[in-house]
């Protein structure tokens, strides 16, 4: 079953390990400018949100883009990017509502692959803020945490009567 | 790659610069950050200078691992001739300065001179410009840093700042950098202050390459993992450093009202367990997958709303059992203070436990009281007293900005007895009497009594022999109260804490807290993997003593030997009152405590007074500097 | 036969497991240290077990446990009446 890049921003710590990882990994150097994901930080109230492509069902950028340079990857997910279609007219970059692709600083589109179906920032999150999980996984966590929110309230509602 | 890196030589007084490469020889003999930094203090700064004056130099040093996504990987180090004790002065920080200053283009900073009117020094992509700070002096170190960002109208830049306490000269007022970051000990912000230099700001986009970063990759994974599948990282994650109260305020290592007692009775509000219902969640320096200081919210009292982050276990000793009081409340909004003021929590919390003590034992005129209800428990004037030293304001504010040694001049010669100082430098509120490899450890550290110096906390964890004798290379007892071996073990650990403030990485992630976390082994992978440079053990163990040695040889020179490197006269005639049997009536043993720093000196090659002798200068090829004796 | 009663202290994750501070443990002539983490791995799970290395047969290195303020190891140390023992973990810092 296909996996999801699920990202849980209370969990994360902004260590930003994420990001160069993913710099290591596809630029072969440390620079976060290079990161597909990036942690937006309000540093001075706690807030820490990791920003990252969402593979979406219907994702613009494959609309937007003139060439059809974008594609997805029928193994792994993941929207990709022909570079030998790509003409660098940076439409998806403006499109894309999450700030999913980028325009590296070398010019050219970059955007997250998944690291071919196992994401390496996913594996050296330890708070667990990003994982890579199958959609019923996913939806089975959401509920859970609702639920758990709603079974405290029920105990303090069972311990106040 | 690591052999074009650059190191920027700044004099404010001149407003001119220069940029070279850091040479070959010099990482190969002291790597970077604290190595590089010792070395230039050694060799930059004249002996007997005034630490305040223009000829002092200021050194932001970044790690030669500085970047790597792994063990907390963030850090950056500050040194000075300190204005605190005329020593070395040298602090280490966290948090996203040191990777960001790295991506500016800059592995050092060597700042000379003072500027004329308030600067701040702001590096962009290999460019260095120095730039009016008149509108940020008077700002607190959180406002500054977002003016900062704001006046460049870019969210990403990180900087090093001072707060109020920097520019009013408090000789120890540190440097800040984020929420909670801290270059906390030996007034580095107070020398900041004095080259009128609010701040170092960095931005930049460049790569940081290394030779193997397919492998470096792997390997950083790898101990991501080994020390997040650690139970003391977990706990670590959890807790923080406040997980440490639990037991030392059960077993009695923790001082309380100054160095009265040994053990906080009624202290169950600043149990670590109590964070939970002000803490949002947790937040990590750059490339620590331990992240272990709270966020946390204070939504009641007169203080509120307060978002902070911390407080260490220092902060909680320092507004908590060292002035009694018992809550945290009290310890979160001193927390907030000293870190919006930018001076040392430490620091702060030693000298109002003293004061406080003076008080009690009526050693103070009514001048000196300054109408300050001084008593145990007082939390009031804990906060005014952070206010006030910080701003230098009143008799008493002014009196303890100066610092111990100042004070106890001014004090009166019977204040001494009572100020747990050494090198005129506060020490953390851990009780050492019951434990001499950790007194050893503060009394010769040089850069006063400190415990990141070389603190071997796992002799507290009583871990079988054979395993403490693979670790230290000889046999050491695994009794805490034991003299055997000792000596050996902060020889040893106080390496490895010289290597890791030269490579930039966290000392929690190494044999600080737990026997299995990363040592030099470790180190030495790391060192080929990003720089390329193969060193074994022994040799990186001897860049350890180098940068020892040349801190000793700094020292001796501004007239430190022996004679200081010793305890507050309380840990010798004042037995431990409270805790297991194991720990009450412990006092340290002066001849025996004699024999453990004979054996720390010759573990070291420096001679029975403390003096590196000259063949270890040679065997280690530092230059002999010290003037020549008539 | 019940000869005597110690103190069980737990801190950090052990206090989490145990939702508990403190408690008094009544003992045995002869108790051991493992006979104690026998009888608290049956009121609170197998994580006390677990601090065992089966390999060596003894606490972890990553696990602290102090006896009357002194760190143990071995699984047949003596516990006698009035002992005092700590379950936590080992963290350094400042």
């Amino acid at each position: 079953m296909k996996k999801f890049l699920f990202v849980n921003p209370e969990k994360c710590s902004g260590c930003r390990i994420c990001e160069t990882v993913c710099s290591l990994q596809h630029e072969k150097v440390c620079n976060p400018a290079h990161a597909r994901i990036q942690v937006i930080k309000w540093e001075s109230s706690g807030v820490y949100i990791p920003m990252v492509c969402q593979q979406c069902e219907d994702p613009i950028c494959e609309t937007v883009c003139p060439m059809g340079a974008v594609y997805r990857d029928e193994n792994t997910g993941a929207m990709l990017i022909n570079y030998d279609l790509c003409v660098g007219c940076k439409l998806c970059v403006t499109h894309c509502p999450f700030g999913g692709i980028i325009l590296g600083i070398d010019g050219q589109i970059k955007k997250c692959d998944l690291c071919d179906g196992d994401p390496l920032c996913v594996k050296n999150c330890e708070p667990k803020a990003l994982q890579f999980i199958e959609a019923t996984t996913m939806n089975f966590l959401k509920r859970k945490a609702a639920a758990q929110k709603f079974s405290e309230l029920m105990q303090k509602l069972l311990s106040a009567t | 790659m690591v052999w074009n890196r650059k190191i920027a030589y700044i004099d404010l007084t001149s407003s001119k610069f220069k940029i070279k490469t850091i040479s070959k020889s010099l990482r190969n003999q002291f790597l970077g950050g604290r190595g590089i930094n010792m070395y230039h203090l050694y060799h930059q700064i004249a002996p007997g200078i005034d630490p305040l004056g223009p000829e002092n130099v200021l050194l932001i040093g970044t790690g030669l691992l500085t970047g790597i996504p792994a063990l907390g990987a963030g850090r950056c180090d500050i040194a000075a001739k300190s204005p605190l004790t005329g020593a070395v002065g040298d602090s280490n920080i966290g948090g996203f300065f040191a990777p960001e200053l790295r991506f500016a283009g800059f592995d050092h900073l060597m700042i000379t001179g003072k500027a004329a009117k308030p600067s701040y020094i702001w590096i962009n992509n290999g460019e260095v410009e120095i730039r009016d700070a008149s509108h940020l002096w008077g700002k607190d170190t959180f406002e500054t840093q977002d003016q900062i960002r704001s006046d460049h109208n870019d969210e990403q830049i990180k900087s090093l700042v001072i707060g109020e306490a920097g520019e009013n000269l408090v000789r120890y007022a540190n440097v800040r950098t984020g929420m909670k970051n801290a270059a906390g000990r030996t007034g580095m912000g107070c020398v900041m202050g004095s080259k009128n230099l609010k701040a170092v700001a960095a931005r930049g986009t460049m790569d940081l390459e290394f030779p193997y970063p397919d492998q470096l990759l792997d390997y950083c994974s790898e101990m991501n993992n080994m020390i997040t599948g650690s139970r003391w990282a977990r706990a670590q994650s959890k807790w923080g450093t406040l997980i440490i109260y639990s037991n030392t305020n059960t077993t009695g290592l923790i001082r309380t009202r100054n160095f009265q007692l040994n053990l906080l009775e009624d202290g169950e509000n600043l149990e670590p367990e109590v964070m939970d219902e002000y803490t949002i969640g947790m937040s990590g320096c750059y490339g620590c997958s331990v992240h272990c200081r709270h966020r946390y919210v204070l939504k009641e009292g007169p203080y509120a709303p307060i978002f902070g982050e911390g407080p260490e276990y220092t902060s909680l000793g320092a507004f908590g059992t060292m002035v009694d009081c018992r809550k945290m409340d009290t310890v979160l909004v001193a927390n907030h203070l000293v870190n919006k003021y930018g001076i040392d929590t430490l620091e702060i919390g030693g000298i109002i436990a003293w004061i406080m003590e003076l008080y009690e034992k009526e050693l103070l005129t009514e001048k000196m009281i300054d109408g300050f209800d001084l008593s145990w428990g007082n939390e009031e004037a804990v906060y005014e007293l952070i206010k006030k030293i910080s701003k230098r304001e009143g008799y008493l504010g002014n009196l303890l900005a100066d610092g111990f040694l100042p004070a106890i001049a001014k004090i009166g010669k019977e204040s001494e007895y009572y100020a747990m100082q050494i090198k005129g430098m506060s020490n953390l509120h851990s009780d050492e009497r019951p434990t001499p490899s950790l007194a050893l450890g503060i009394a010769t550290s040089t850069r006063g009594a400190d415990h990141l110096r070389s603190r071997p906390a796992i002799d507290l964890y009583g871990l079988p022999e054979e395993l403490l004798e693979e670790i230290y290379g000889a046999p050491v007892s695994s009794n805490y109260t034991s003299y055997k071996g000792k000596s050996r073990m902060v020889w040893w650990q106080e390496l490895l804490y010289a290597i890791t403030d030269s490579i930039g990485i966290c000392k929690f992630q190494t044999v600080f807290c737990a026997v299995n976390a990363p040592k030099f082994e470790e180190f030495s992978k790391l060192i080929n993997l990003t720089s390329g440079m193969k060193l074994s053990k022994p040799q990186i163990m001897e860049i350890g003593e180098r940068v020892l040695t040349v801190e000793r040889m700094f020292n001796n020179r501004e007239g430190f030997s022996r004679k200081d490197d010793k305890l507050p006269e309380r840990f010798f005639k004042e037995p431990t009152k409270l805790g297991f049997p194991i720990v009450k009536g412990k006092t340290i043993d002066r001849d025996k405590f004699n024999t453990l720093i004979e054996e720390y000196y010759s573990l070291h090659g420096w001679d029975n007074n403390g003096i590196p002798r000259d063949e270890t200068l040679r065997e280690l090829g530092i230059e002999n500097k010290q003037p020549l004796k008539t | 036969m019940i000869t005597g009663k110690i103190e069980i202290l737990f801190q950090a994750t052990f206090r989490e497991i145990t939702k508990k501070r403190k408690i008094v443990e009544q003992i045995n002539e002869d108790c051991t240290f493992g006979e104690i983490l026998a009888e608290l791995a049956k009121k609170y799970g197998n994580d006390f077990f677990n601090i065992v290395n089966p390999q060596t047969n003894k606490i972890s290195n990553d696990i602290l446990v102090m006896l009357n303020g002194k760190g143990i190891r071995e699984i047949d140390e003596k516990i006698k009446d009035k002992d005092v023992l700590i379950f936590s973990l080992p963290v350094g810092g400042g």
